[in-house]
């Protein structure tokens, strides 16, 4: 009969736990890590925002001067929406290194398409009053399945973006956000298929297009 | 989101800080006795040496000559060089030695296990040393293994080995292997877990030889087969770090490869003939947790092999895509911003990296033992070997059972 010895296995056992719960541990730690990083930037940007919002209000009730608040605001909201678009690039990549604390990121990320779309809302409110030359985009694209024509798609949206930064505001969307507003807007932009891009609320684009094609549509339009 | 290839370095990092902790545990528990040999008996018995040898006139002298610079009593000690119908002049070199005292037999070829049994028909020692033809020993292999025959129990002795003058690529890595087996071995012995004991120096009991039947003339990897017969029969196998030999390793990878399938054949072959041992309580350790463990990391090396290789398909499959369908030049594509490698550190990597650091103290652990000077320079290339030899292994691995499920005719390879 062989000998067994069960001490050490048992000792081993235990110590394994141990090494694998500090393994989960630090994981946890290295979620937590990107969620304070993704959400303290977040909060940077939603001071901003309220402070845009607060000084409308100011302007429109005390002052009621509408013509200074367009010279103002044109700088004021370009900056922030670059702001929130480099959210939007941290948001993924933070979010596919996020593993164990999944669910506070994805808390995170629906507060942050809420903004973002408040944003592109005031964008459009503000484009119709000031006349400001700018091109509202917003970009639908989805993070469950594997989308390969999305990530492309938001390459050259990025692009078109870092070659007339204050002409394009684009606003990306996460057809699989549980958000009300999200089904609302898909709905009504009739979208059936990602990656899909809509130009100033009236030309929808279904599938991947080159920036060529893009910006003959942005010309169009 | 967890992912499946999260799981694998889930259900990999469990096994491995398991068997981490085992070897460590075995090894810290013993390790007063670990370098300590014992002393070789006050009578010492008569040793016969066995030196199997085919189309060896390369290695054939360097192998003898080592052994007739034993330090042993010449009267106690008998060397027996087997021609196995070499085609060269092995048996012409061999008969050189007579001189000193070497005995040289003749025998039409039948295979490494058919030179030794002739062998130890003519012998008349004790203890019966195998001998590989192209290796060499150390002066006082002999003297420092001896001593652990004082214990009946005990049927063989492995002794420690290592690559002989490594010039080649894969030689060097070999020569981190063997580091890293030293280690593996004396833990498994003080497991009363050995295996294998290997054909260079692999000493035996005569009674227990001559008990079990000799070597298996079927079998393509007699050795490691000689020692599941010794386990199954209740002899104990011991490893002694002292008793160094030098062996030569295949040069290039195919030959490499070529070696690691006749072995993993070998194992296959071996287990399958000796399954009833497998998660068997009545072999201690080597049934519940040595030979099982064996199997498990076969599975998880070609679970995480091909984990790694469909993760990297993946990824330059969309790098591909990606710059094809935008024409961006794929440096451009900074899907991450490098603000802090630490954001960008996920649970798995803490995993992976946490195996490299026990794994690398296990080797920190194998160069002590193999007494080995030059660790900076052993440690890059064991880093090396880390991101090399699992391919090299799963491959041998994936032809070994491929060819074993075909059947095909297994080639004797060093």
């Amino acid at each position: 009969m062989g000998k067994i010895d069960i001490k050490i296995y048992i000792k081993a056992a235990f110590f394994t736990l141990i090494v694998f719960s500090v393994g989960i541990g630090i994981g946890i730690y290295l979620d937590s890590l990107r969620i304070s990083f993704f959400a303290s930037k977040f909060e940077e940007f939603q001071i901003d925002f309220s402070n845009l919002i607060l000084e409308e209000m100011f302007f429109k009730s005390i002052l009621a001067e509408e013509n200074r608040l367009c010279s103002i605001y044109n700088e004021k909201t370009t900056k922030l929406a670059e702001k929130a678009g480099k959210l939007g690039s941290y948001l993924e990549s933070l979010r596919e290194a996020t593993k164990l604390k999944s669910y506070e990121f994805e808390i995170l990320k629906q507060k942050y398409f809420l903004s973002n779309l408040q944003l592109w809302l005031h964008m459009i409110g503000l484009r119709e009053k000031c006349n400001y030359n700018v091109t509202t985009i917003l970009f639908f694209y989805t993070s469950l399945s594997k989308c390969d024509d999305c990530i492309a798609q938001g390459i050259i949206l990025s692009r078109l973006k870092k070659r007339n930064p204050d002409y394009y505001m684009i606003f990306a969307v996460d057809v699989d956000s549980k958000l009300g507003i999200v089904s609302t807007l898909k709905q009504y932009f009739n979208i059936t298929q990602v990656p899909a891009v809509v130009i100033n609320e009236n030309i929808k684009l279904e599938g991947f297009h080159s920036e060529e094609r893009l910006r003959k549509y942005i010309e169009k339009g | 989101m967890l992912k499946w290839a999260d799981y694998i370095t889930f259900a990999t990092s469990l096994v491995s800080f398991f068997v981490f902790f085992t070897y460590f545990l075995f090894y810290l528990e013993n390790r007063k006795k670990v370098f300590k040999d014992p002393k070789p008996m006050k009578k010492l018995p008569k040793v016969s040496i066995l030196v199997p040898a085919y189309n060896e006139e390369k290695n054939i002298a360097s192998t003898l000559k080592s052994l007739l610079r034993l330090n042993y009593p010449k009267k106690k000690l008998e060397i027996i060089a087997i021609n196995d119908g070499s085609t060269d002049n092995t048996l012409q070199i061999m008969k050189k030695f007579r001189k000193y005292g070497v005995k040289v037999i003749d025998k039409p070829n039948g295979g490494k296990a058919s030179a030794l049994n002739v062998g130890l028909k003519k012998a008349n020692g004790e203890i019966i040393v195998c001998m590989d033809a192209d290796s060499i020993v150390s002066r006082n292999a002999l003297r420092n293994a001896i001593g652990y025959f004082k214990d009946p129990s005990v049927g063989a002795v492995a002794s420690s080995l290592k690559v002989y003058k490594p010039k080649t690529f894969w030689q060097k890595l070999q020569l981190i292997e063997y580091f890293y087996n030293i280690f593996l071995r004396k833990v498994l012995a003080l497991m009363d877990s050995v295996f294998v004991v290997p054909g260079p120096f692999g000493l035996y009991r005569r009674e227990a030889l001559e008990k079990v039947g000799g070597w298996d003339e079927k079998s393509i990897t007699e050795d490691m087969e000689l020692t599941f017969r010794l386990q199954k029969a209740g002899y104990k196998i011991e490893t002694c770090l002292k008793s160094i030999v030098y062996t030569k390793t295949p040069e290039t990878l195919k030959r490499l490869i070529k070696q690691r399938v006749r072995w993993y054949r070998g194992f296959i072959i071996t287990s399958r003939d000796y399954r009833e041992m497998f998660f068997n309580p009545k072999f201690g350790n080597l049934g519940v947790y040595t030979l099982p463990l064996y199997v498990i990391f076969v599975g998880l090396l070609f679970v995480n092999i091909f984990s790694f290789i469909y993760t990297l398909y993946i990824v330059f499959s969309d790098l591909f895509f990606i710059y094809y369908k935008t024409g961006i030049e794929l440096p451009e594509i900074n899907l991450k911003s490098l603000d802090s490698p630490l954001l960008y550190t996920t649970v798995s990597n803490v995993f992976w990296v946490a195996n490299v650091v026990l794994y690398t103290y296990i080797f920190y652990l194998s160069l002590l033992m193999g007494k080995k000077k030059k660790v900076f320079s052993s440690m890059l290339l064991y880093i090396i070997q880390i991101f090399v030899y699992p391919f090299v292994l799963a491959y041998s691995w994936l032809l070994s059972i491929g060819k074993e499920i075909m059947r095909s005719r297994v080639k004797w390879e060093r």
